[in-house]
């Protein structure tokens, strides 16, 4: 089934693109995926009403919350799609009115902690006021007492999202129980030979012409990189996501496996 | 074949994976010492009996995605033919997409090969029939009907 409506998520919010299928009775399905691919997710609108919602093992209202907050990534809706399954039952105009308020709150959040890598750690000071904790809360307080943290590490060791432990964490910060630290350094990762790019295109103009360079360019944007930052280790959801745009299948399996090689010599 | 099955266990996060037919025979495999190989046909079995149902429910998908604490069992489904990979929980899902699509493509260019699984009777469907199913997946197909 194709797509009438892609585009980027760095320049749209996902609650924005829902409103506007909400207004207009749509069927379908919005499809999400992270820069990197291994992340996707799926809403379904039926006559305007959100009905389901899937995001990696989550169903329902909680995958629905984790997606209108993404703001990287891909997304594409496709009219049409439908489902059998049923796993929101809130009337959807109460469904994106909280789910504004949220990404307000998590834009509060987000300011605060603008990068999971940030290391958190205990003031030892007395809170500002009373704060209520919950079992999880104290759990994040006590992991924090003898070590410094970040929102990615705490979210290893509690198996629990990194977004609930960015918001546990944004609430004890301003209660001034947890400061934040230093930014763990971020691995470099090894980027592409840009010749490489050049490689591919030129493959790509064979098989579909002209518009290659183009596609090219579009899905390396969809993964948030350019051709100089590319990394390597996203290189065959890049190709995945090349392949997708052809849609002769012998020609895609062609391509497919071009690059196979291509990326074996990598 | 076993040069495909090769590639496909070279991907990061890949420990095993075996191709199959839709009556369970295993073809290609290359399970390691200590995997018991009739629990995989079982399992096998189970996978062709889930895409069956899926048939049932027009769903195009021929991409099964099991996640567990310890790892992961992806089912690849043809149409009278399939592949199992036993893999680890952060396996490169687009790697490993794009290394099995090439190897399908050669299997399906492969005459003998195509001449082995024609002569295989038994289909989808045929794993529907409530002689072949356990009591609760019978209960499930009835609901999808």
């Amino acid at each position: 089934m194709s797509s009438v409506l892609t585009g980027n998520l760095a320049y749209v919010e996902v609650i924005d693109i829902l409103k506007l299928l909400a207004s207009g009775d749509k069927d379908g399905k919005l499809l999400l995926q992270k820069e990197d691919a291994r992340e996707n997710g799926e809403i379904y609108l039926a006559g305007g009403r959100v009905v389901h919602a899937v995001c990696d093992n989550y169903l329902g209202e909680t995958a629905f919350r984790d997606l209108v907050l993404w703001q990287s990534g891909k997304f594409a809706f496709e009219p049409g799609s439908t489902t059998t399954q049923k796993t929101i039952e809130k009337d959807t105009g109460q469904l994106l009115s909280e789910s504004t308020a949220l990404f307000q709150s998590w834009q509060k959040i987000h300011h605060l902690i603008p990068s999971f890598r940030i290391k958190f750690k205990q003031t030892g000071q007395e809170p500002h006021g009373s704060i209520k904790l919950k079992g999880n809360d104290w759990e994040i307080l006590n992991a924090l007492s003898d070590a410094e943290l970040s929102v990615t590490e705490l979210s290893q060791k509690m198996n629990m999202r990194e977004m609930d432990i960015a918001a546990i964490l944004y609430t004890l910060v301003e209660a001034g129980v947890v400061e934040s630290g230093a930014e763990t350094k971020p691995i470099r990762k090894e980027v592409v030979d840009e010749k490489f790019f050049k490689t591919v295109e030129n493959e790509l103009i064979q098989l579909i012409g002209p518009v290659a360079s183009i596609i090219v360019d579009d899905v390396i944007e969809g993964f948030g990189e350019s051709r100089s930052t590319f990394p390597k280790d996203k290189v065959a959801a890049l190709v995945e996501g090349i392949s997708n745009e052809i849609y002769d299948p012998a020609k895609q399996v062609s391509f497919q496996k071009f690059m196979f090689k291509q990326i074996k010599s990598l | 074949m076993k040069d495909k099955l090769a590639e496909i266990n070279s991907v990061a996060g890949v420990k095993s994976s075996f191709f199959y037919l839709n009556d369970g025979e295993i073809v290609f495999q290359s399970l390691p010492p200590g995997f018991d190989q009739d629990t995989f046909v079982e399992i096998a079995k189970d996978f062709v009996q889930m895409a069956a149902i899926c048939d049932r429910l027009q769903s195009v998908s021929n991409e099964y995605d099991l996640k567990y604490d310890s790892g992961r069992i992806i089912a690849f489904t043809q149409h009278n033919y399939n592949l199992i990979v036993l893999c680890d929980v952060n396996v490169s899902l687009a790697m490993l997409r794009l290394t099995i699509n090439v190897a399908i493509a050669d299997l399906e260019a492969d005459k003998k090969f195509q001449k082995r699984v024609a002569k295989v009777e038994t289909t989808r469907r045929s794993f529907l029939v409530r002689s072949n199913m356990d009591p609760d997946s019978w209960t499930l197909t009835e609901i999808v009907n």
